[in-house]
């Protein structure tokens, strides 16, 4: 068997908050295959960032990591010393923001974000590591790259900021890439030029990309498996055609039927009734027995479904699929 | 920019009339005659009306607010009728002194106020937020010239420190170039005259600074606080970055920018409450000065004080929304 470029198991994760303690991931466990693309999908406030947050061992204070394991190449992350993570950092693991305009220092020149990556992981300093750069800039499409080099984030677009984002992330070819809702806070042109960007570059390298979205019809675009979450859980998970065409949690079928469509000639769009709940003091089981029409009382409320495999790599976890 | 500087330089002559003819009209209306003031109580009218015909105060008002400013034109700020020497002299001879003092309070309320501030942004709830708040509090409550008093008493009186003034001798006055005597001394390099300048600048410079000390550490805290929660410093952090590196690279420049706000209006606050601290250390300054001019109704010397001072934090604001320019490059003219 091949070796796993990431692995979580049982990962838990708590935060304290004024309320009480919110329990934000409840025993999260999936892996990423080197050059693969995983997605992970969910409403806002699903746990979705702080799953990626952990790998970087990036969590606020208020933030405890309650149990669990995440293996990145084999190696304990969460065993690693502050000084081990910041050479992984940026280094192995990039990541990617939501906003490029607020993930871009105002008062520093674009360029100046990758050199001193470079400088800092690969020891690249002085016009070397500014020629690298502008190669960086050219690699992401950004026309004028020398130009674009010594100017402000002011003075870039949005979609350019987003590519200067991911230059700088991929300035020392990390193993795995974040991409942390990137493409939401672009219109849906520039969202689909960068999604296209990003899926060439990792066509031509190793490179694994675990892209966190709430867009599935983004996800159905590029990503080889997905998981779904809902309120810190997993529900389902498995290989992106397989789940479209055979979603089985009733979470997922009430996402997937949540994405309007021209040929449906429906009155009004598909929601699910309710929201996520408050994560301090959650539902007890399965966390979306609250807002699912097929709840079995007595079981969907006591305790978590176990695993169930709808084939060799689709899982989903719920009740109603074994009795 | 060029454009810019030009239309702050006009602005800046029209606050200064606003600010001369505000002070002129209040001068005139305290009633209180220098002659008195000058001449004693006891003076006979003849003597009183010798006095005023002398030093031009028997014309009307009007005619005196006029030839002011005519004289001004000239470079000529008119005579102290206390010590009967040009006021443009008297402003070279005491005005050095005092923007000494008050440039070395507003260096060391940024030298300790921002790393203070920085700590407790970091600590932020924790024992050393608790201290820099309660000793920003201390700081900003309390009175400069009870400060200096407690001062005085315990390092010049208790300890047995240096004494007051600007230097212990005349010996130890450098030869005078700019009259800023810490930097005349490092010129000519004579260093005997520089640690001594220091040592007798330093406590009154901390008695008018602990006020600016407090408000720059409380500033830089809430600046540091709101910079580190920014994406881009998550994203810095991400990139491997530690948190030092972060720090000095990313999150400095950004926090700078609301202190420096601060520090501008300081330096006013400084060459203002200088005068209470010059007289409490008996520092040969503009404050000094001004005290014993306010007492004498000394009129022209009181028109020159405020002119100066007025002028000079002015350009010290001027300067900071230079230096605006270089810390944001978001900020244009």
């Amino acid at each position: 068997m091949e070796e796993k470029l990431l692995e979580v198991k049982d990962l838990s994760v708590a935060f304290n908050s004024y309320l009480g303690v919110a329990e934000v991931l409840d025993r999260i466990s999936y892996s990423v295959d080197e050059n693969q693309w995983l997605g992970i999908a969910g409403e806002s406030g699903c746990g979705k960032t702080v799953s990626a947050f952990s790998l970087l061992k990036l969590l606020p204070e208020a933030a405890m990591i309650r149990n669990g394991e995440i293996l990145f190449k084999g190696e304990s992350i969460l065993d690693k010393s502050e000084r081990e993570m910041r050479k992984l950092r940026g280094g192995e693991i990039s990541i990617v923001f939501q906003e490029p305009q607020s993930a871009l220092n105002p008062s520093k020149r674009v360029g100046e974000n990758i050199v001193e990556s470079l400088r800092l992981h690969q020891g690249i300093r002085g016009e070397e590591a500014k020629r690298r750069a502008i190669q960086m800039l050219d690699l992401v499409k950004i026309p004028q790259p020398r130009v674009r080099f010594s100017q402000f984030p002011h003075e870039l677009s949005g979609g350019m900021q987003q590519r200067v984002c991911i230059a700088i992330a991929l300035a020392c070819h990390p193993s795995l890439l974040i991409a942390d809702e990137f493409t939401t806070s672009l219109d849906v042109t520039t969202q689909q030029e960068i999604l296209k960007l990003v899926v060439d570059l990792q066509r031509q390298s190793t490179m694994s990309v675990l892209f966190i979205t709430h867009d599935l019809a983004l996800i159905s675009e590029c990503c080889d498996e997905l998981i779904i979450m809902y309120a810190g859980q997993i529900m389902e998970r498995g290989k992106v055609d397989r789940v479209f065409r055979n979603p089985s949690h009733p979470y997922t079928r009430l996402l997937l039927n949540a994405i309007p469509s021209i040929s449906r000639k429906d009155e009004k769009l598909n929601s699910i009734d309710g929201s996520v709940p408050g994560l301090v003091n959650p539902p007890k089981g399965c966390r979306f027995h609250t807002r699912c029409k097929q709840k079995i009382p007595g079981r969907c409320d006591v305790v978590f479904p176990r695993e169930t495999a709808i084939d060799e790599t689709h899982r989903a976890w719920c009740h109603l699929l074994y009795t | 920019m060029a454009k810019w500087l030009i239309r702050r330089f006009l602005l800046l002559i029209f606050v200064l009339w606003g600010i001369t003819t505000l002070t002129f009209i209040i001068i005139a209306a305290v009633p209180r005659n220098p002659a008195i003031a000058m001449a004693g109580s006891q003076s006979s009218p003849e003597q009183i009306e010798k006095f005023n015909k002398r030093w031009g105060l028997d014309k009307p008002l009007a005619v005196r607010y006029y030839e002011f400013y005519a004289y001004l034109l000239q470079g000529d700020m008119g005579t102290s009728i206390r010590t009967e020497r040009p006021v443009a002299l008297e402003m070279r001879n005491f005005f050095p002194a005092t923007f000494e003092l008050a440039t070395v309070s507003v260096v060391l309320s940024f030298l300790i106020g921002v790393p203070l501030g920085i700590v407790a942004a970091l600590k932020r709830n924790k024992w050393p937020d608790q201290v820099t708040r309660f000793v920003s509090l201390i700081g900003v409550s309390t009175p400069n010239f009870w400060f200096g008093l407690i001062i005085l008493l315990v390092f010049y009186y208790l300890l047995g420190g240096v004494g007051p003034g600007r230097v212990t001798s005349a010996a130890y006055e450098p030869t005078r170039i700019t009259g800023l005597y810490l930097i005349d001394s490092l010129v000519t390099g004579n260093w005997s005259s520089f640690v001594d300048c220091l040592r007798h600048i330093i406590m009154p410079a901390f008695a008018l600074g602990f006020f600016g000390i407090g408000i720059v550490t409380r500033m830089m805290r809430s600046s540091m606080i709101d910079t580190l929660s920014k994406d881009y410093i998550k994203a810095a952090r991400a990139r491997g970055l530690s948190l030092f590196r972060v720090i000095t690279n990313h999150a400095l420049r950004n926090s700078l920018i609301p202190v420096l706000t601060v520090i501008g209006v300081l330096y006013g606050a400084y060459l203002g409450g200088v005068i209470v601290i010059e007289v409490v250390f008996s520092w040969p300054g503009l404050g000094n000065f001004a005290y014993n001019s306010i007492l004498k109704s000394d009129h022209p010397a009181i028109m020159g004080v405020v002119l100066v001072i007025s002028i000079i934090y002015s350009l010290v604001n001027l300067v900071v929304d230079v230096l605006y320019r270089y810390l944001d490059p978001r900020i244009k003219f």
